[in-house]
């Protein structure tokens, strides 16, 4: 990993934007449109977050805010607003991550419900205030706990599978560390 | 902190902090400038959408052509039962078809009687489903022909049998259509054997609910509920759905199109739909032409007696 630094700062990045087109095209697919049912979990939430904490270094905010912004665009949310949630979401887990120790999962499940009732609130509220005409609270928050419920088999998913795990030292320079 | 006094990361600091400072700010603007100009910004979305979504239809046609057969392969278990109702289902079938062929020469001896002409201007357009809208909130579909094929906002789109939604939204190859389950789908009906007109409201659940019925009364589940054509918004006499009492005791309308496999749609070519320009004014009653302009307009004219 160290040998090649150039590489991985490349292929990190390009995973996380495979990964991420891979979600938002999930979830694009014509199955039962117009049927409504049961909110999924939003794997894209769990994804950047989950990502984040692990290796801040390999996850460019320009790069968070343009697949949040396309995602946005793409699934029909009003665009930008979700996405600044995201960024400003991303940027608090960067200033939490820290390098060379795996922290318990339980915290981090916890935390991460936190910000993901902040972040669903905080999304009504504009939403509310801006007066655009949007689902009731209840509803959008029935999202929540199937989302946290999600978020520990992505992780494991991401620190398994696509080895995406804490590094022993932050990379340094304009993407990585703490603003 | 260890990564505190690391000298690259102190210089970097105040700058990375301005940038994402901007981030924000920028997203944040496209949300307000979305707000203030929605339209535009609408047709920003359906380009970007027509930019990707086309591109793409590769994998996702065969991912949900995949997870549709595994579907189905469950219900091969229930083969038999399911044969045994089909027979006794098409045994009635037949009888009614001996009914309908009857009417149908009575209807083609009566229309042939008073020379009359249908509607032509009904042609349609035949798109594929090409995605989901991707949110539990928002019921609609993206189809594949757009602005090259003519489609124009307000269109009514179809399955085989009745009305599945609205052509909102249109790409250069790409079409929105918003569903009737939506909360944002209303459309004028009548319910037919008492001809009453109504509202048929969507609320994202899969049977829209009916607002605005006069004399509830004369409403019973079963009936039919064809669109009405009021205000221009869709053709008139096409066949929505059947009435049925919600389990919260309203009356909702069961969707006769088979939102469960949308895989074609049609697109109902109808003229130019009713636009809303500005707010309304006051309609006045007609003038009568003034005297001055009927003496100049039978003096111009070539006399007829």
């Amino acid at each position: 990993m160290a040998s090649a630094p150039l590489t991985r700062t490349l292929l990190g990045p390009g995973l996380y934007l495979a990964l991420a087109g891979a979600l938002v095209l999930a979830r694009l697919v014509p199955l039962s449109p117009g049927s409504g049912g049961w909110p999924g979990p939003d794997l894209l939430l769990c994804l950047t977050l989950a990502w984040v904490l692990r290796r801040p270094d390999l996850l460019p905010i320009g790069l968070v805010a343009a697949v949040a912004l396309l995602s946005d665009l793409l699934l029909g949310r009003p665009p930008g607003l979700w996405a600044a949630l995201l960024v400003l979401a991303t940027e608090y887990m960067r200033g939490r991550s820290q390098p060379g120790q795996e922290p318990s999962l339980t915290g981090e499940v916890a935390l991460f419900a936190v910000i993901c009732t902040l972040l669903v609130c905080a999304n009504w509220l504009l939403m509310a205030i801006f007066m655009v005409p949007q689902p009731p609270l209840p509803a959008l928050l029935a999202q929540v706990p199937v989302t946290v419920l999600a978020y520990p088999l992505v992780v494991l998913v991401l620190v398994q599978l696509a080895g995406i795990r804490r590094a022993a030292e932050t990379g340094r320079g304009f993407g990585g560390g703490r603003a | 902190m260890t990564q505190d006094r690391d000298p690259a990361r102190e210089m970097y600091r105040p700058l990375r902090r301005i940038f994402v400072g901007g981030v924000l700010l920028c997203l944040c603007l496209i949300f307000v400038l979305w707000r203030i100009d929605g339209p535009r910004v609408e047709r920003l979305r359906a380009a970007v959408v027509n930019a990707v979504v086309p591109q793409v239809a590769w994998i996702l046609t065969p991912v949900s052509a995949t997870i549709e057969m595994a579907g189905s392969f469950r219900t091969y278990q229930q083969l038999y039962r399911q044969n045994q109702d089909l027979r006794r289902e098409l045994q009635q079938m037949r009888a009614w078809k001996e009914a309908a062929l009857q009417l149908e020469q009575k209807n083609a001896r009566l229309l042939a009687l008073n020379n009359l002409q249908l509607d032509p201007k009904l042609t349609f357009v035949t798109g594929i489903v090409l995605a989901d809208s991707g949110s539990p909130f928002r019921q609609s579909v993206l189809l594949n022909v757009g602005a090259r094929d003519g489609i124009r906002d307000g269109w009514a789109a179809m399955d085989g049998t009745g009305v599945v939604g609205r052509i909102s939204g249109v790409g250069r190859d790409s079409a929105r259509v918003i569903l009737l389950t939506d909360t944002n789908s209303t459309i004028p009906v009548t319910i037919q054997p008492s001809s009453q007109h109504a509202l048929m409201v969507g609320d994202n659940s899969p049977l829209p609910y009916v607002d605005f019925l006069e004399t509830p009364e004369l409403v019973r589940p079963g009936d039919r509920v064809v669109t009405s054509g009021d205000g221009g918004v869709f053709p008139p006499d096409l066949l929505v759905g059947q009435i049925v009492e919600g389990r919260d005791g309203r009356m909702r309308i069961r969707p006769a199109a088979d939102y469960g496999r949308l895989e074609f749609l049609r697109v109902l070519r109808f003229g130019d739909p009713e636009r809303v320009d500005g707010p309304g004014s006051l309609i006045p009653p007609p003038t009568p032409p003034r005297v001055e302009d009927d003496l100049a307009a039978s003096e111009g004219a070539p006399g007829d007696g």
